[in-house]
């Protein structure tokens, strides 16, 4: 690999240049800065130029994302499974935008269609759909109710189901910061945490994922490497192709929502065995509904048996939760 | 592409005329059908989608989804459209709507073996100049296709185009590469990390599978066609020789290995006789055993082999 400042270094640097909308600006790297292989720099051309095309915000959801995370966490997923699921979630509900006071099961089973298909695109063993349906939620869904749910979820999104998060963007800035290697695995944990600690929070995701992955990263850098911070922190804008103003923003928002409350997560994975705290499973928000959602109808409790599938200590384990309503959707969308 | 999913207002039994059945997958049947508002043919590929079950298969979602990603790229099979639909038993069904290809690398290396005849050189170099191209492609969007092999790529025989195709197993992956499952991957094509229990893998999986296929276009037999995972790795320690610490660091704490036979390595020349130089050279940077040593699909672009290959139209 070329080393910084030497004359192969120099010459490779001037052809070096991000397009990110418009702009096509070269870019010259403060002496930290690695020259990344080109994989790693292709990836993260077509990162930049797609993250627009995914990201979406969204109004109050935090009770919906607050139930992903116990969801995530009762099944130990990935962060990049959690994150994708919201992603889903804030992209379906701001196409669609549905009246979740008039059917708050609609919005709990678009959430549990959200985290299914995340888990179907990153995890490599997927829980059976009954099982998604962990923590205090007023509503159990059959598995055909939740397929079709999937489908209409798949194709509101047009199935573009690989979007880029700020987890996309982490390991890249990191490659190009030049941050001692023992460090690493150390700072992505730490990163992942607090996305997922900030990510409830609609004001936080209304910045572009790599803004976001920006901020989250100056944090860490501040944590970990105080005394190289500030180096670290001018060269994330010049990555990004981004304003520092923007940057900066969302930092002082992050920072805001790390000092007040440590986030869903406090800044770590809940164990198991902790008590979780329990989403409603309904959205604060208001939507004005212009859709021809009407036909999603409510029928009385199927007779589908709760515990399908499961093992008997898993049926006790689940038993206070059985006067929960189930729910079958007819008369689907096609 | 046209909305997927939304599938304008015909249903697929509408939209089109299942002509012959040209496969069969884990999920369902693939079609040659008519597309009957314009008439061309197309591949119906058919996913049932059991209602007591477990909602859309993970292989489809990632499949169509990947495809949404990558389809505009010459060298991967497009994806039309995705249509929703029921069979006779009112089931949904999805049908996954592919520009049809009438043949495979697999049936066009067939046809030259029952012929006796060599697929020429520059033949080679195009079809394998594409797969490199198409490969870096989907590499470049961080897309790890996890079973490459000849009959998952499509061909247009009087053009010679060739196309990725089934991307059933493929996956986005998040760098630093994370635990997947080491399950991939068709046997005779699977790279020997894969084959020793690594869960942490990466792009080099891909080109390892790449290397098979090349060395296979050239000598029409399958280059290490293993019968189960020990039989695999026998057939490649053989060749390749047994790997040890000092060419692969690390592959004595793989999940899978055990004390294998010792063989010193050949030279690939052996395998692959009538293979020039500089593709000897290509093959064995792809077939390397440290997988971070193995080429990228990128830089096998660059290679002096492709040096007097006319790229304008691959």
């Amino acid at each position: 690999m070329p080393q910084p400042h030497s004359p192969s270094f120099l010459l490779c640097q001037q052809h070096y240049s991000f397009s990110f909308q418009q702009h096509s600006q070269t870019l010259t790297p403060p002496s930290p800065f690695t020259f990344p292989d080109n994989h790693q720099h292709d990836h993260l051309l077509s990162l930049l130029s797609k993250q627009r095309a995914t990201h979406s915000s969204f109004s109050p959801r935090h009770d919906v994302v607050r139930w992903i995370s116990t969801v995530s966490d009762f099944h130990a997923f990935a962060p990049l499974t959690t994150v994708l699921a919201v992603n889903y979630f804030d992209r379906f509900v701001t196409t669609l935008r549905f009246q979740s006071e008039q059917k708050p099961w609609m919005t709990h089973l678009a959430a549990l269609a959200c985290v299914s298909l995340a888990a179907k695109v990153e995890e490599t063993r997927v829980p059976l759909l009954f099982d998604f349906q962990v923590g205090e939620s007023k509503f159990l869904f059959e598995a055909k109710t939740i397929q079709k749910m999937e489908l209409l979820v798949l194709s509101t999104l047009e199935w573009k189901m690989n979007p880029v998060t700020p987890i996309s963007f982490f390991q890249h800035f990191l490659a190009r910061l030049g941050l001692k290697r023992h460090l690493h695995s150390e700072f992505l944990c730490r990163c992942q945490r607090l996305l997922l600690s900030v990510i409830a929070d609609s004001r936080v995701m209304s910045y572009l994922p790599s803004t976001l992955a920006a901020a989250i990263m100056i944090h860490i850098i501040k944590e970990i490497e105080p005394l190289n911070a500030t180096e670290y922190q001018n060269q994330l804008p010049g990555l990004l192709k981004t304003s520092e103003e923007q940057v900066n923003e969302c930092y002082k928002l992050i920072l805001g929502l790390y000092v007040c409350s440590n986030g869903i997560h406090n800044l770590r994975r809940k164990r198991l065995s902790e008590p979780s705290s329990s989403p409603d499973g309904v959205i604060d928000a208001s939507f004005s509904c212009d859709s021809s959602n009407d036909s999603w109808t409510v029928a009385s409790p199927s007779v589908e048996p709760v515990f399908k599938r499961r093992k008997p200590q898993d049926q006790q384990m689940r038993l206070p939760s059985v006067n929960r309503v189930v729910i079958d959707v007819l008369n689907t969308p096609r | 592409m046209e909305k997927p999913g939304g599938g304008g207002v015909l249903s697929a039994k509408e939209a089109f005329e299942k002509l012959e059945k040209v496969g069969e997958g884990t999920y369902g049947k693939v079609y040659r059908a008519r597309e009957k508002a314009t008439g061309k043919i197309v591949a119906l590929k058919k996913t049932r989608l059991h209602e007591d079950e477990e909602g859309v298969p993970p292989t489809t979602l990632r499949e169509v989804s990947i495809l949404r990603m990558l389809s505009r790229d010459p060298h991967v099979v497009r994806l039309m459209d995705v249509k929703q639909g029921q069979n006779k038993e009112g089931k949904t069904v999805l049908y996954l709507v592919f520009e049809y290809m009438d043949t495979d690398l697999k049936k066009f290396i067939r046809s030259f073996r029952q012929t006796g005849q060599t697929v020429p050189p520059q033949t080679i170099k195009s079809l394998m100049y594409q797969l490199c191209k198409g490969v870096a492609f989907c590499h470049g969007h961080g897309i790890l296709h996890r079973d490459l092999k000849p009959h998952n790529l499509l061909m247009d025989p009087k053009t010679m185009m060739l196309k990725i195709a089934d991307l059933g197993l493929a996956r986005a992956f998040t760098v630093p590469i994370k635990k997947y499952t080491h399950e991939i991957l068709t046997l005779w094509y699977r790279a020997p990390e894969v084959l020793l229990g690594a869960t942490h893998y990466s792009m080099a999986v891909d080109i390892w599978s790449v290397g098979c296929i090349f060395a296979e276009l050239v000598t029409k037999q399958a280059l290490f066609p293993g019968d189960s995972e020990l039989q695999q790795l026998l057939h490649i320690f053989r060749l390749l020789g047994t790997p040890n610490e000092d060419v692969w660091p690390g592959v004595s704490k793989l999940m899978n290995w055990h004390e294998y036979p010792q063989w010193n390595p050949q030279s690939l020349s052996t395998a692959v006789p009538s293979l020039d130089e500089l593709g000897l050279d290509l093959l064995s940077q792809m077939l390397k055993y440290e997988p971070s040593k193995r080429i990228s699909a990128k830089k096998a672009m660059e290679h002096a082999y492709f040096d007097d290959l006319d790229k304008r139209h691959l």
